[in-house]
């Protein structure tokens, strides 16, 4: 979906937001539980718990689909000797086993695997999505890395990694200063170039963006997760803002042909107003440190798109 | 046309006329459209909307998307339904079957198939526009059925059939990609839920030419259509080759049904009860039909997609297809009480004659079959892929793994029998060696419970969601049940029944998988036939009901035997026809009904199993199902054991192994029969 460029980059300028922290630990050589005895073999089936765990400087010995955590960009990355266990929705019990994991850290999204993953560990489960959703996603989602983080003794580190969290957000915000701050779209343009997929209440963007001083333009109802499906003269809304489109490459550049020639497309006044501006791709399914990532690449968005 | 008609004394009794139908409907959708369209202009300015220019109260974006969104949605509905009805009217007459739907003959899940496989390899070509991808998916579907169809000159059961094996197949492969590639397919699935959304006037253009066109075709083609009502050999007798007749007629209704799919992705049964609601209203003749069946089609269309805009949230709206999915199922069980069936085929001879087999050869079988089971169970259990590599264990390492691995293995086992028994029951039942547990509408209710439940309790328990699906398996028996005793029931019936259900099942899965919702992977899993998720005690009852099913067979070996024979003969001889139907439907339904909780509903092991049972030359009865649950048991084992391995540490549903081994061994050997 993202180049491998793109990819590199992005995980570069993510790293250089959590490298502090990471240096913090690896000084004082608590950075990875296998050096404690007694400390704990964490497995991680999905990516809100294998970056949670990361960000509190601990690898887990395994987490879900390698691969896909990397093509999510997945921040921070995960060390190459973390065994691989397979996609989330079936995390390889087996392979859990044979580790001997004593811990599995999942997000209620995996809740219905409790009863198959008991026979495993012990499972705690993380809330950051559920029921009518939560659009305090950064206070939520490090409430939740707290409440983990006291339970396996790192509740320091869980502090020092929010603080530097809010430093970036407050940079990011500064640097941002003197450019235009309309409220903004998050869009994932369909082929079809009739609908789109909106990230607003609930999601990651949508709390960032505040933090960031800028609005989400679709204050409509969404799902848990954050995301709705609309006809696209629903954009016609909020006649004054922006939209960013997920830039996946070749499937964007389909539907963007196929808008040009959409009577309703050009007729938007986002369109009228030439508003339209490609955004790098974010995991909309993450953690707190999801946050950062969707924080730089609305940065870096706000800044290809200019001051006007 | 042929017996399969509405009572007659219905319509006549009601006065009921073709266009009273039309009217109320037509006036219905009218009256709701006027309300939708207010809200994006008021009554007052609707002069603007033709004039192009707009009063001083209505600012010109608002009358822009009345013009653009509004106005070209309604034709889209109109088109969209008339090509539908008009296309299932054809179907239901060549098909011979009042149940035949546009989809019957596979159109529209080749075309999901092709927009997914574009979707992740090749987006380029989406820049073709997504119809044109939709198009060629649906019509390679419609040509690899009348392929293996071909030889029996597209006989209404080799359309049918070759129509549920090609969707059946096309549909596992999508769920495959749905599984694991289902965060990039989301677009994929907003198409498949049937949404009529516009943004202009480009698709209702399309659709208006394909539509006259069409129109163009049938007409030429209707004389000859007619003739088919004398049947095959009257057809021949005067000149007209009934083969050709149906081929030119199917590729005309699939094109059809392939335009609108294409268009705007998949609306079920409209395309069934409009012709349906053309004869019940007094349609008699065929053209009569192929005039009514598109008019009430179109209607009920435009009635439907009002009343999604009506009711539904602005902007994100439950998409049409969906809701007329769900408004046509219960619909389509209520219509089966006022239709006839055609006189019952003659039983296949393939499956008729029962042999008896040699004493010695069976015992042969038996162990032999046994004993491979044992040996791929053990195999199974003991070696298997871990992260230094492939591994045969020791005993004490297996030991420390079989916790895990006994419940799946056991599991699928259970579940491979179970099919394998409930096969040869409906192939012995129905006479038709094509028949297979997995239409008769049980393993789809199973999964309609579980949606539901997802859907109110959306973290609910493993435990839970097992017996939420247990109770839908329930329910469906109880429905086949009840159908089953009103009167006699054909093959093909519980075939179409089957393909409509899962027609359903495909759109409530696609709503879900499009709401963006990853809990819905769970779902997805379990459809394709993951076995996961089976704990112990769900293995053991499976177990458990397999050894008494397997000791039930020889107490309904006889009667199972002389039924096979028509069930004139049995009664001559003195059989309890009703009963023994009631109890074989009975063990039929709580077989399937376990085993899809284990292995979902889509695999093809009750198909093949029975299959493959009498090509090692088993004909007596219960040895069939004797033999047929062994090789169950022994595909889905080996099935589980690759998915467990092929893939590592990545898991590989068992159900969906079978059924890509499965779907194209049955149409290749469609293909070779009547040779």
């Amino acid at each position: 979906m993202t180049s491998p460029k793109r990819r590199r980059l992005l995980a570069a300028s993510l790293l250089s937001v959590v490298a502090p922290a990471a240096r913090a630990l690896s000084t004082d050589g608590s950075a990875f539980p296998a050096a404690h005895p007694g400390s704990h073999r964490i497995a991680t089936p999905d990516r809100v718990s294998t970056e949670t765990l990361l960000a509190l400087g601990v690898a887990p010995v395994a987490a879900g689909a390698r691969s896909v955590y990397a093509a999510m960009g997945g921040t921070p990355p995960l060390p190459a000797d973390v065994a691989d266990i397979g996609y989330w929705f079936e995390p390889n019990l087996e392979v859990m086993r044979e580790l001997r994991v004593d811990l599995i850290l999942i997000e209620a999204m995996s809740s219905s695997l409790t009863d198959v993953l008991r026979r495993i560990a012990p499972i705690f489960v993380m809330d950051i999505y559920s029921g009518n959703g939560h659009p305090d996603f950064v206070e939520r989602s490090s409430s939740e890395m707290f409440r983990f983080a006291r339970s396996i003794g790192r509740e320091s580190i869980a502090q020092r990694y929010r603080r530097s969290l809010d430093a970036r957000l407050a940079a990011l915000r500064d640097g941002m200063r003197g450019y235009g701050r309309r409220p903004a779209f998050i869009a994932q343009l369909d082929p079809s170039g009739q609908s789109v997929f909106l990230y607003a209440r609930n999601c990651v963007a949508w709390d960032v963006m505040r933090r960031l001083g800028f609005d989400n333009a679709w204050t409509g109802a969404t799902n848990t997760y954050g995301c709705v499906q609309v006809g696209i003269d629903q954009l016609a809304s909020a006649p004054d803002a922006d939209l960013f489109y997920i830039d996946y490459g070749a499937q964007a550049q389909a539907a963007l042909a196929q808008l040009e020639d959409s009577v309703v497309w050009n007729s938007l006044p986002l369109v009228r107003r030439r508003r339209v501006y490609p955004i790098a791709p974010f995991d909309p399914l993450g953690g707190l440190p999801t946050a950062i990532q969707f924080a730089e690449s609305f940065h870096a968005a706000v800044v290809a798109r200019g001051r006007r | 046309m042929n017996g399969v008609t509405t009572s007659p004394g219905r319509a006549r009794g009601t006065g009921l006329r073709p266009l009273h139908t039309v009217g109320v409907l037509g006036l219905l959708a009218a009256g709701i459209g006027a309300v939708c369209l207010s809200r994006y202009v008021p009554f007052a300015h609707w002069g603007g909307l033709l004039s192009g220019t707009s009063g001083t109260h209505v600012d010109d974006l608002r009358l822009l998307m009345a013009r653009y969104v509004y106005l070209p949605r309604c034709v889209v509905s109109l088109l969209a339904g008339a090509m539908l009805g008009l296309a299932g009217a054809m179907l239901q007459h060549v098909l011979r079957n009042p149940l035949a739907d546009p989809t019957t003959v596979g159109v529209s899940a080749g075309a999901s198939l092709s927009l997914a496989v574009v979707s992740l390899w090749f987006p380029a070509l989406l820049a073709y526009g997504r119809e044109v991808v939709a198009l060629v998916g649906g019509m390679a579907a419609l040509g690899l059925v009348l392929t293996v169809s071909w030889r029996r000159a597209f006989s209404p059961v080799g359309v049918i059939l070759g129509g549920l094996l090609v969707t059946l197949t096309a549909g596992a492969a999508t769920s495959v990609l749905m599984l694991f590639f289902g965060e990039s397919l989301v677009s994929v699935f907003v198409w498949q839920t049937g949404s009529l959304y516009q943004s202009g006037w480009s698709v209702a253009t399309q659709l208006a030419v394909e539509g006259v066109a069409g129109v163009v075709v049938v007409a030429l083609i209707v004389r000859p259509m007619a003739v088919l009502e004398l049947g095959d050999d009257g057809a021949r007798s005067i000149g007209f080759p009934p083969g050709l007749i149906r081929a030119t007629a199917l590729v005309a209704a699939a094109a059809l049904t392939g335009a609108v799919v294409s268009a705007v992705g998949v609306v079920g049964f409209v395309g069934l009860i409009g012709p349906w609601l053309a004869r019940f209203s007094g349609a008699r003749t065929l053209a009569q039909r192929l005039v009514w069946a598109p008019a009430i089609s179109a209607c009920l269309l435009w009635l439907a997609d009002g009343c999604v805009q009506m009711f539904g949230q602005p902007g994100a709206e439950v998409p049409t297809g969906v809701v007329t999915a769900l408004v046509g199922a219960p619909l389509l069980l209520w219509m089966m009480r006022y239709l006839r069936d055609p006189p019952p085929a003659a039983p296949s001879r393939d499956a008729a004659v029962p042999l008896a087999d040699r004493q010695r050869q069976r015992v042969a079988w038996g162990v032999a079959g046994a004993s491979i089971l044992v040996l791929c169970t053990v195999v199974a259990a003991a070696f298997n892929r871990e992260l230094a590599g492939w591994h045969w264990g020791a005993w004490d390492h297996v030991a420390s793994m079989l916790p895990l691995r006994a419940p799946r293995i056991g599991g699928a086992a259970a579940a491979g029998g179970m099919l394998g028994i409930a096969g040869v029951l409906m192939q012995r039942m129905t006479g038709n060696p094509m028949a297979s547990p997995e239409v008769l509408g049980v393993s789809s209710g199973a999964s309609l419970a579980m949606i539901v439940l997802m859907f109110a309790l959306p973290s609910a328990a493993s435990g839970m969601q097992m017996g939420a699906s247990a109770l839908g398996a329930l329910l469906a028996t109880m429905s086949v049940f009840a159908l089953a005793l009103r009167r006699t029931y054909s093959a093909e019936r519980l075939i179409l029944t089957g393909i409509a259900i899962t027609t359903v099942l495909g759109s409530l899965v696609a709503l879900l998988m499009a709401s963006g919702d990853p809990r819905m992977s769970f779902l997805a899993a379990w459809m394709a036939g993951s076995t996961y998720r089976v704990q112990m005690p769900a293995a053991m009852l499976a177990l458990g009901l397999l050894a008494a099913a397997i000791a039930l067979l020889p107490f309904i070996s006889r009667p199972l035997g002389i039924l096979t024979l028509g069930e004139q003969a049995a009664r001559s001889v003195g059989v309890a026809v009703r009963r023994y139907r009631l109890m074989m439907l009975g063990l039929t339904a709580v077989t399937t009904g376990a085993a899809t909780v284990i292995v979902g509903p889509v695999s093809f092991v009750g198909l093949m199993a029975p299959h493959i049972a009498r090509l090692l030359g088993f004909r007596h009865a219960a040895m069939q199902a004797l033999m047929a649950a062994f090789v169950g048991s022994v595909l889905l084992v080996v099935a589980d054991w690759l998915g467990r391995n092929l893939l590592f540490p990545n898991q590989v549903p068992a159900g969906l192994l079978v059924m890509f081994v499965g779907g194209p061994y049955f149409l290749i050997l469609m293909w070779k029969q009547n040779r």
